[in-house]
C-alpha cells in the first residue's frame, strides 16, 4: 500500500453537481443508503417487539414494568456517554475539514474511547442480568416469573445494537490509523472518510435512541 | 452521477458559483454542535422522568406517547444536525426516511390487533 500522500488532484474538487443529490459524494450515497436497510433491520425487530406488546397481557410479569427488571440509571449513563461520543466525531469530522491532524486524531480516539464505554457497560449490564435469572429463553427475576419472550426481546434487540456498536468501533480504528498517517486531513474531499464513519456512528447512536426508550422506558 | 470534476476549489464546502441553494448551505459550527448535545441529554433527563411521574396504570397512555415524541425529537435531532441531513438535498432525506416506513406500519399493525382484540 503506498502510504505516501496521494496526488491531491484525487481530493480537490466536489463531484460535479446532480439534480437530485447536489454535490453528494458516492460514497455519502451508498452510507446512506446502507444506513436505511440497516435500519429496516432494526425496524422489524422493534415492530415485532410492539406487537408483542400489544398481544402481552403483562410485560415482563404481573405488577411489574421494565424499568423494575432493567438498570436504567447505569443505562443511562451508557446513553450520554453514547451521545457525547457522537458530539466527538462531529468533532473529529470538522478538524479533519480543516486538515487538523492531531485534533482529528484525538478526536477519533476519544469516539472509539466512548463506544469501548458502551460496550463495557453493556457487558456489565448482561453479565447481571444473567446472574440475577434473565436468560434467552426464560426469566426468574426477584421471585417473578416473567414473560417467556421478555429475555429474547431483549438481549436480541439490545445484542444487535452492541454488534453495530462493536462494528462501529472497528471501522473508527481503521480509520484513526490512517487519520495518524494523515490520510484524511490532506484539504479538499480527503476528510470523506472520516464523515462516511461518522454518518454510520451517528446512526448506531440514533438507534439506541430508540430502542433505550422502547426497551427499558415503556 | 457523473464523476466529472467541478470547479476546482480547496474548500469542499465553497458553494459553486449559480448554485441556488448557495445561501441555504450555511454549515454548522462548534456552537451548533455544542446545543444540541447540551438538549439531547437535556431531554434524556425528561425521559428519565417520565415513567416515574406517569407511573399509574391509568395514565400510561400519556407515557407512551411522550416517550416516543421524546425519543424520535432525539433521533431527528441526530439526523438533522449530526448527520447533516438538514443541510442536504431532498432526495438525500428520502433515502435517509425509508427506514421511518416501519414506524408507520407499527402504528396501523398495532391499531388492528387492538381493535380485533375488542371485537374477538
Amino acid at each position: 500500500m503506498d502510504t505516501s500522500p496521494a496526488a491531491p488532484t484525487a481530493y480537490v474538487s466536489l463531484p460535479a453537481e446532480d439534480e437530485h443529490f447536489g454535490h453528494a459524494t458516492g460514497g455519502k450515497v451508498g452510507m446512506w443508503m446502507f444506513i436505511a436497510q440497516d435500519g429496516m433491520a432494526f425496524g422489524g425487530l422493534l415492530l415485532a417487539y410492539g406487537l408483542m406488546r400489544v398481544w402481552a397481557n403483562y410485560w415482563p410479569a404481573e405488577g411489574l414494568k421494565p424499568t423494575n427488571v432493567l438498570g436504567i440509571g447505569l443505562t443511562a449513563v451508557a446513553t450520554f456517554v453514547l451521545i457525547c461520543s457522537s458530539v466527538s466525531m462531529v468533532m473529529a469530522v470538522q478538524a479533519a475539514q480543516h486538515s487538523r491532524k492531531s485534533a482529528t486524531t484525538m478526536w477519533l480516539f476519544l469516539t472509539i474511547l466512548g463506544g469501548l464505554s458502551f460496550l463495557g457497560i453493556q457487558a456489565y449490564e448482561y453479565t447481571h442480568l444473567v446472574e440475577e435469572g434473565l436468560t434467552l429463553t426464560h426469566g426468574n427475576v426477584h421471585g417473578h416469573e416473567l414473560h417467556p419472550l421478555f429475555g429474547a426481546t431483549f438481549f436480541v434487540v439490545t445484542g444487535f445494537h452492541g454488534a453495530h456498536v462493536t462494528a462501529g468501533v472497528i471501522y473508527l480504528t481503521c480509520i484513526l490509523f490512517g487519520a495518524m498517517k494523515g490520510k484524511y486531513t490532506q484539504g479538499g474531499l480527503s476528510y470523506s472518510p472520516v464523515e462516511l464513519v461518522g454518518l454510520f456512528w451517528h446512526f448506531v447512536d440514533l438507534v439506541w435512541i430508540l430502542v433505550f426508550t422502547f426497551i427499558y422506558l415503556l | 452521477m457523473s464523476a466529472a470534476p467541478h470547479s476546482p476549489s480547496h474548500d469542499p464546502h465553497a458553494a459553486p458559483a449559480g448554485d441556488p441553494h448557495a445561501g441555504a448551505h450555511d454549515h454548522p459550527t462548534t456552537s451548533t454542535f455544542i446545543t444540541i448535545w447540551l438538549v439531547l441529554g437535556f431531554l434524556t433527563v425528561v425521559e428519565l422522568a417520565v415513567p416515574r411521574v406517569y407511573d399509574a396504570e391509568w395514565n400510561r397512555h400519556t407515557k407512551w406517547v411522550l416517550l416516543v415524541i421524546l425519543a424520535v425529537s432525539k433521533a431527528s435531532l441526530v439526523g438533522l444536525y449530526f448527520m447533516h441531513l438538514k443541510w442536504e438535498r431532498p432526495w438525500l432525506k428520502y433515502i435517509a426516511l425509508l427506514p421511518a416506513y416501519m414506524g408507520v406500519a407499527a402504528v396501523l399493525l398495532m391499531c388492528e390487533e387492538a381493535w380485533r382484540g375488542t371485537v374477538m
